[in-house]
């Protein structure tokens, strides 16, 4: 009996429990992340009463929570990948709105700025029309200014959305360690609380809406959770303890953001993370942000430098050359954001080109001519000197060239228009090389006049020539007035005077003290002697009229007594053209040619301490110097032993101010350098020099006396000549002279232009053989455009097929070139100027093209302003164009990522449906329950109550 | 499978919103006659409009450049129709004072009416635009086209810079037309040798032939004002093609104009019919789901329970 009261009260406790865990789903059907809790009953154990097995009733097992581990990851991963689409989707859609827009895109505005140069280029005079135009100019730069700063807003606001994730993050991963604490108080999941399960499930879940977690779930449900690639990397939460994440910007690419984990501990940088809100702003930044603001910087720096490229080539309304249009401020973060108009005058705004042609007033002809600049294409020839040759004229820094008799010359480089005091030195040269500079029209400024062969060789475009460049000796070696536009040149060796700095007893510097030129010779050919026995006999070693000094022509070198030329000869040889002679008998004064140039020789032979080699013997001019076999104590020794021959040999050593050894001449007289008598012994002298023979050399310097006096016809007026402290000493060529000429004197040849190059000049060697040259420079290269409009000039047609260019400041004619009468557009072509005609210009018809300062009526400028706008200048593409498909591309990344969502929303749905099934409650269901659980309970009660009613009929048994 | 309550009245609410939106983006389509409201609802559609927009900005601009170039044209084409008139009357004096019966009074006489015509000439080839620039000195417009020098002689001052506007995409025309262009020098062969000899000088040399009744001078300068006048005529002609290359030219414009806006409207307006009918089913949709999220949610077991 008993057995029926305890069954059915155990029953009656089980459905209670069922009944209550019914209304707990009920109660939380609203709940988020509740997961729905079913009693699990279990039957009694049986009791064995006699052979018969009794059931005793019911109990609850365990409350079940409806879990699935891989459900839940499954939904946890599926909503990491959807959140991880929406900045992208929403950011992308904003960025592609606002730089789309008719008001806020780029194009209106560049549409509107060319619109204006249009406008302007059609009354260029007009000042309202200019103003507008650099309203427009303004309008533009603000409109990149304004899209820049829009991008800075967006860039703002996903800082923030980025920092408010990182917060989140830290303080669902700092829960998730306090519910992992709570826990760790059970060995078993089965044995944790439900709904605290739960809360671990949906912090989770919140935690990958930020970022895609890894996680691993202990034995009592406690969880580790890692941001990285696997479970071991970069963990987050790990038992009760949680590891803060941080964010670090980065300065130079403000878009570019990396997350760091424990910032404030051992900070270390996360990898990467792949899905999740803070991956979709990440993404965003970096694919949509930082390319858009990459992109219009781009655009900035395109439109800014094409614009003012082609503005500062034409000249503004003031007439002068014009300066930039827009520039970038330097304190703007980008460039686009710094875009400014550089000026609010509309007269600065150039429209007018920089040159024009004016055709003079009396023309017999009725040919139209227009003109108009173009940039040369690259021109042929040698590279630019300073490419070509290093700055140092000394023999050692020179370059070897080879010349044979295919190409009777060598292209040596192009002096640049504007380059300053250029110097070209030719050495070691074959007989008859010659340097050669001319222009590229070839109007010849240094050398010899070339003969027909090397003309023709040498004047084509490949060697630099303008084509139909035609050649002109007329400037050859000239200076000055007579000289190329006014050029200072000089062809030989040359001398300037030298000036000595000088300071006051303060040491403040004064104006220099001149000092008399000297051009020192080096070393003479050696073994010069005329070959009398020649048929006819050699009689002289330099013909009359080869050299030229200072415009005397120096006569015939030819020595009457001497075998073997010295450095004397040439120095009396000189002497007696250049200086003032008195007659010894007459006192009559015969003067010289020479203004004031003296020649003195003299040979030097200097000896270093670490050449000598005092234990072997020494020869000079064939005299043994005692010991004769060598073996000099020291070099005293040695210098006293030479100085003791001196009767003999002519020559005398002493120590100069440094310690070396100093062998000299009186006269400079040839010095031989033996081991003994003979010569035969070739083991070496006490000197350590190769035995030979060392020539004098010859040195000229002028006196310092001025020389003041020259008389005219009258005898009345005095004519400073010259000056000794002035003017250089210049050795040049005469018709037949050669560099080989002047070095067989120990004179170096060298192509000279002091002050500016005024044109770009073509250096030549013609000759044949090996030949080395070296040069010094100063100065840059000259803005060739600018250079062409300081320098207004003439065109003359000097009959219907020939014309002549004339350089109006200096009277130079630069080119005369033969004319093609069928060819008009254009005719005439001239360091870029390209002129038209409307139809055959006649002979004697005169153009004049200038620098156009005073056009303010023309547009060229402004038309080509105006064409930029359809010019392919980003690549293949318009600027417009560029724009625009960068906008279309961010579309496409903006819809892409919304298709993206779609999909995975329809992923999360699944996953979510799937979560449902199991873990969702249904009232329907819970309805169904409280039924069935109610009448199981009420069944139960009814048997308790049969249960004391049977006792009760046992009770009343009397 | 089981719907869980709240997931049942989660998808409906999802749904009906994403209808919602839907509906209100067609209004706000048929609202504003757009077909593309944001350029963010169609990246390529939108670039395509801005494209198109720029290009009809573009003819807009050339239609305003040929306006000014007309405008401009037209007063050339008067000043040079005027000039060719007085050209006549010399001519015609030219003739008469070349009959060897007048007296040299008349000659004299006729002089001076020549002298009044060289002047009239001489302002009309100084004629200014409205701006005040001189039409016909080139791009020199601050000075005078013609004006005495130091000698006396009155020479053309200008320079010879023609100024091209671009009235089209790959057409541009002449603006002016420099001075000398218009008022021609003539080509005077004396003993075999050319010289050019400027207009107003060679009007000069004819007044002073008529003055001082030399004959010779009074039939070369004959010939030479007929090639005065062929100059003038043959710059009035230039003028004349020019004026009409721009009619065309401004024709052709808004046949592209028109082309390029049909082709807009075609992006970018909205098709009414089409928007409203899409509209209507939205609608009906959206009542439908309403309608019966509402029955289906009052379908609970708890009803039955009582």
């Amino acid at each position: 009996m008993t057995d029926i009261v305890a069954i059915a009260s155990n029953a009656v406790a089980a459905y209670q429990r069922a009944l209550s865990t019914t209304s707990n789903n009920i109660a939380n059907v609203a709940t988020v992340g509740y997961s729905r809790q079913e009693v699990a009953l279990q039957a009694n154990p049986v009791i064995r009463e006699g052979n018969l097995y009794m059931g005793s009733g019911v109990s609850v097992d365990f409350i079940k929570r409806n879990y699935n581990a891989f459900i839940e990851s499954n939904l946890r991963n599926s909503f990491s990948d959807l959140a991880s689409q929406e900045p992208m989707v929403s950011y992308a859609n904003r960025v592609v709105d606002v730089m789309g827009g008719e008001t806020m895109g780029l194009t209106s505005a560049l549409d509107q700025f060319f619109s204006s140069a249009r406008s302007l280029s059609a009354d260029p005079a007009s000042t309202v029309l200019r103003g507008s135009f650099v309203r427009d100019a303004q309008g533009a730069a603000s409109r990149f200014q304004e899209l820049s700063s829009q991008l800075d807003l967006v860039q703002e606001e996903t800082t923030q959305a980025l920092k408010g994730s990182v917060e989140q993050i830290n303080t669902l991963t700092g829960q998730l360690a306090r519910v992992n604490q709570q826990l760790a108080g059970q060995r078993t999941e089965a044995a944790q609380a439900p709904e605290l399960l739960d809360q671990r499930d949906l912090l989770l879940k919140n935690l990958s809406g930020f970022t895609r977690t890894n996680t691993r779930f202990e034995t009592n449900g406690t969880v580790t959770v890692s941001l990285g690639t696997s479970i071991n990397t970069d963990i987050v939460v790990q038992g009760n303890k949680s590891v803060q994440l941080g964010t670090n910007f980065n300065a130079a690419a403000p878009e570019k953001v990396s997350l760091v984990l424990d910032p404030y501990g051992k900070p270390s940088t996360l990898a990467g993370i792949t899905s999740g809100q803070l991956a979709g702003l990440m993404a965003f930044r970096e694919q949509v942000l930082g390319s858009t603001r990459a992109a219009l910087d781009k655009l900035a720096k395109t439109f800014a430098a094409e614009v003012n490229a082609v503005h500062q080539g034409g000249i503004d309304g003031y007439g002068n050359t014009a300066g930039a249009l827009f520039k970038f401020d330097p304190a703007a973060a980008t460039a686009a954001g710094g875009l400014r108009v550089v000026f609010d005058d509309p007269l600065k705004v150039s429209a007018a080109a920089q040159f024009r042609v004016i055709e003079e007033a009396n023309n017999p002809g009725n040919a139209k001519a227009s003109l108009l600049y173009e940039q040369p294409k690259s021109v042929g020839g040698a590279p630019d000197l300073p490419l070509a040759l290093v700055n140092n004229d000394h023999p050692s820094a020179a370059k070897t060239y080879t010349l044979d008799t295919t190409s009777p010359y060598a292209s040596i480089a192009t002096v640049a228009n504007g380059m300053q005091d250029v110097g070209i030195f030719l050495d070691s040269m074959a007989p008859g090389q010659q340097l050669q500079i001319l222009t590229r029209d070839g109007r010849q400024i240094m050398g010899t006049a070339l003969d027909t062969d090397t003309k023709q060789h040498l004047i084509s475009t490949d060697n630099g020539f303008a084509a139909g460049a035609t050649y002109s000796p007329n400037y050859l070696n000239k200076s000055d007035t007579l000289g190329y536009k006014g050029m200072n040149v000089f062809y030989g060796a040359q001398a300037d005077v030298r000036l000595e700095p000088m300071f006051d007893s303060k040491g403040i510097a004064m104006s220099p003290k001149p000092l008399p030129a000297l051009l020192q010779g080096t070393r003479i050919v050696a073994g010069q002697s005329l070959n009398r026995s020649l048929t006819p006999p050699q009689t002289s070693l330099l013909a009359a009229g080869t050299l030229i000094l200072n415009d005397v022509k120096l006569g015939d070198l030819a020595p009457s007594d001497v075998v073997t030329l010295q450095a004397y000869d040439i120095a009396k040889w000189i002497n007696d053209q250049t200086v003032d002679k008195i007659d010894a008998v007459t006192k009559v004064v015969t003067k010289g040619m020479g203004h004031g140039v003296t020649a003195t020789a003299s040979n030097e032979i200097r000896v270093t301490d670490d050449q000598l080699k005092l234990t072997r013997p020494l020869a000079i001019n064939g005299f043994p110097i005692p010991p004769s076999d060598g073996g000099y104590a020291s070099k005293a020794v040695l210098i006293d032993a030479i100085n003791g021959q001196t009767g003999a040999t002519g020559v005398t050593a002493n120590l100069a101010a440094d310690g070396a050894m100093v062998l000299r001449t009186t006269n400079g007289q040839d010095i031989t350098i033996s081991t003994d008598r003979t010569g035969v012994n070739t083991l070496g002298n006490a000197l350590g020099l190769a035995a030979g023979t060392f020539t004098g050399s010859v040195s000229l310097t002028r006196s310092q006396t001025v020389e003041t006096t020259k008389t005219d016809l009258n005898g009345k007026f005095m004519i400073k000549e010259w000056d000794g402290n002035r003017d250089p000493i210049k050795l040049g060529f005469g018709s037949n002279g050669t560099p080989t000429d002047l070095a067989q004197l120990g004179f170096r040849t060298g192509a000279t232009i002091k002050g500016a190059a005024k044109d770009d000049l073509l250096v030549f060697v013609t000759g044949a053989g090996t030949a080395t040259v070296s040069a010094r420079y100063a100065g840059t290269p000259v803005d060739a455009k600018q250079s062409l409009r300081a320098q207004p000039m003439t065109l003359t047609f000097t009959s219907a097929t020939s014309y002549t260019i004339t350089d109006k400041n200096t009277g130079t004619v630069v080119a005369e070139r033969i004319f093609d009468p069928l060819k008009l557009e254009p005719g005439v072509q001239y360091q870029g100027l390209q002129l038209s005609f409307t139809s055959p210009p006649k002979s004697g018809d005169i153009f004049v093209m200038d620098n156009n300062r005073d056009g303010t009526g023309n547009n060229s400028n402004m038309l080509a302003l105006a064409a930029l706008e359809q010019k392919a200048m980003v690549g293949n593409k318009t600027l417009s164009g560029a724009y625009l498909d960068h906008v279309n591309d961010m579309g496409n990344i903006a819809r892409q990522a919304s298709i993206a969502k779609t999909a995975l929303k329809v992923v999360n749905d699944q996953a979510t449906v799937a979560r449902n099934d199991i873990a969702g409650v249904s009232l329907d269901q819970e309805a169904a329950d409280l039924i069935r659980f109610q009448q199981a309970y009420q069944a139960a009660a009814k048997v308790l109550q049969i249960a004391s009613t049977l006792f009760d009929n046992v009770l009343q048994l009397r | 499978m089981q719907i869980s309550t709240s997931y049942l009245f989660d998808r409906a609410s999802a749904q009906m919103g994403t209808l919602q939106s839907d509906l209100a983006k067609s209004q706000a389509q048929i609202a504003s006659h757009k077909q593309v409201l944001n350029p963010s609802d169609a990246p390529d559609q939108a670039a395509a409009i801005a494209r198109l927009k720029s290009v009809i900005g573009r003819q807009d601009s050339y239609g305003k450049a040929i306006d000014a170039v007309q405008a401009r044209l037209q007063t050339e084409d008067s000043t040079l129709k005027s000039a060719s008139d007085v050209l006549v009357r010399i001519k015609e004096l030219g003739v008469q004072a070349n009959n060897s019966t007048l007296s040299s009074s008349n000659r004299q006489a006729l002089g001076t009416e020549l002298q009044g015509l060289r002047d009239q000439l001489l302002s009309l080839a100084n004629s200014r635009d409205v701006n005040g620039n001189f039409i016909f000195s080139g791009s020199r417009v601050s000075q005078a086209a013609f004006a005495a020098n130091s000698t006396g002689q009155v020479i053309y001052n200008g320079d010879q810079t023609q100024m091209n506007v671009a009235v089209g995409e790959q057409r541009s025309v002449a603006m002016n037309r420099p001075g000398s262009n218009a008022f021609v020098r003539v080509v005077r062969s004396d003993g075999g040798t050319d010289t050019g000899i400027s207009f107003f000088q060679s009007l000069d040399d004819m007044i002073a032939a008529v003055n001082s009744s030399n004959s010779a001078g009074m039939q070369r300068s004959l010939g030479e004002t007929d090639s005065l006048l062929q100059g003038v005529l043959l710059a009035q002609a230039n003028v004349g093609t020019s004026l009409k290359v721009l009619e065309q030219q401004g024709n052709v414009l808004q046949d592209t104009t028109l082309t390029l806006k049909s082709a807009l409207s075609n992006l970018e307006d909205l098709d009414y019919a089409s928007a409203i009918a899409q509209m209507n089913k939205q609608m009906l949709s959206l009542e439908a789901a309403q309608s019966s999220f509402a029955k289906i949610s009052q379908l609970s077991l708890f009803s039955y329970l009582r």
